[in-house]
């Protein structure tokens, strides 16, 4: 049986039909049409379903939405020209695109949290999403030119 | 997705979760307690765990408690990994979690969650099992302080509808020397074939295994064998491993002699670095 709950996503209170065992990245893609975040694995092992929740990248496939009652829910459609989506375009840091929103909002979580990061703590949040198409250097570049920009 | 739907509820004290369990459970809800959740969502989208009733425990203040209480580290079931990683204010326990899956799984996994799931890695538990941890129960009559070595034997022995609510750690345990180590198959994210946690105390090494056997244990009598000084180095790590009493584990991610071989050679090293600290 559905039932309504309120989700606050980009900053906007969201009215949505569910299902309590849905995750939230079902209610995100087919409730409101929000389809940035990705279906990969659906199983919390490839990131590409990553948003933030809190200030903290959260992967969508292993969080239910009604656990997101209550939290500042960001997804892709809710950054707009930051500086890390401006550097994955001019590094290339992507191929075929479909963990692309995944990784933009690991890092975006990241340059918030840790504006400064060292390599390893770059390395230890980025391992948590996998890219098909290998575009990890460009990716670390992407990140490394925010964080230089940054310092 | 999850093929069926169950009820749900977030009640804010651990004695309404326990009133919702035991009601869930006369209606044939077969309950169960949710924290982190991603095993159960995991294994419920493959149909592995059937359950009408969730009860989620992040909405009760003890759940959520971090932070010193007189010299008591308080870790409340429903922290993430991702923030005892960060916080680091039990360093053994910090490096511990910064090996368990991801950086962005453990911003959700809890360690409630960790040492009570199914998963038989538990990683979590090791810190907890040198330390001598206490855990906190929440029962009909209350909470109640039991000793670590009291609930877990392998797995956490606390029976619904009681529910894990803490752990606390003794903070002069939090500050001895500590060792970590973990070996995967292959990468540096993964299960593992061999993960210890080992603390320098007054009465020298203790130490607790993950990945080795089928469940994460610490034993006396192998500590004894590796505090054993009228042995040599060689000979003290034989030992314990000979004192490992239940049977090291052989399959797909490594050979029960692979496992012994990267576990003598842990050891050893442990052995070694503690040695140098102490000196």
């Amino acid at each position: 049986m559905n039932r309504q709950i309120h989700l606050n996503i980009n900053g906007e209170e969201k009215s949505v039909y569910i299902r309590n065992a849905d995750t939230l990245l079902t209610a995100l893609r087919e409730q409101l049409g929000l389809t940035g975040a990705k279906p990969g694995c659906e199983n919390g092992d490839c990131g590409a379903c990553t948003v933030i929740i809190e200030g903290m990248p959260q992967k969508s496939c292993i969080m239910l939405a009604v656990e997101g009652i209550g939290k500042q829910i960001t997804t892709i459609e809710g950054l707009n020209n930051t500086p890390i989506q401006q550097a994955f375009l001019e590094k290339w840091a992507f191929q075929c695109g479909y963990c692309t929103s995944g990784f933009i909002m690991n890092c975006h979580a990241l340059m918030e949290k840790h504006p400064d990061a060292e390599d390893v703590v770059v390395e230890n949040w980025l391992q948590s999403n996998i890219c098909r198409c290998t575009s990890y250097q460009e990716i670390k570049e992407a990140i490394h030119s925010v964080l230089s920009k940054n310092s | 997705m999850i093929p069926y739907n169950f009820d749900y509820e977030k009640p804010s004290s651990f004695s309404e979760a326990i009133s919702i369990y035991e009601k869930w459970e006369v209606d044939g809800k077969n309950p169960i307690y949710y924290c982190g959740g991603t095993e159960i969502i995991t294994m419920a989208r493959m149909d592995q765990i059937q359950t009408k009733g969730v009860i989620d425990i992040k909405g009760m203040p003890e759940c959520l408690d971090f932070g010193w209480e007189k010299d008591q580290l308080v870790i409340g079931a429903a922290i993430p990994l991702a923030k005892l990683e960060e916080e680091k204010a039990f360093p053994l326990l910090s490096r511990v979690c910064n090996r368990i899956a991801d950086h962005t799984s453990r911003c959700k996994i809890t360690i409630g969650g960790n040492i009570t799931g199914k998963i038989n890695y538990r990683e979590a538990v090791l810190p907890l099992l040198v330390a001598d941890a206490t855990c906190v129960i929440a029962s009909k009559t209350g909470m109640k302080q039991i000793p670590i070595h009291d609930v877990f034997d392998g797995k956490v022995q606390i029976q619904p509808p009681e529910f894990l609510l803490q752990v606390r750690v003794e903070r002069k345990m939090t500050t001895l020397p500590y060792l970590s180590e973990k070996r995967t198959k292959i990468d540096r994210i993964g299960y593992p074939v061999v993960s210890l946690a080992a603390i320098h105390a007054e009465d020298g090494i203790r130490i607790a295994f993950s990945g080795l056997c089928t469940d994460p244990f610490r034993s006396l009598s192998v500590e004894e064998e590796l505090n054993n000084r009228s042995q040599s180095l060689e000979s003290k790590v034989q030992s314990a491993i000979e004192k490992i009493s239940v049977p090291i584990l052989d399959d797909h991610h490594a050979s029960s002699a692979y496992r012994k071989f990267i576990l003598s050679n842990l050891l050893v090293d442990i052995i070694k670095e503690f040695d140098e600290v102490s000196e």
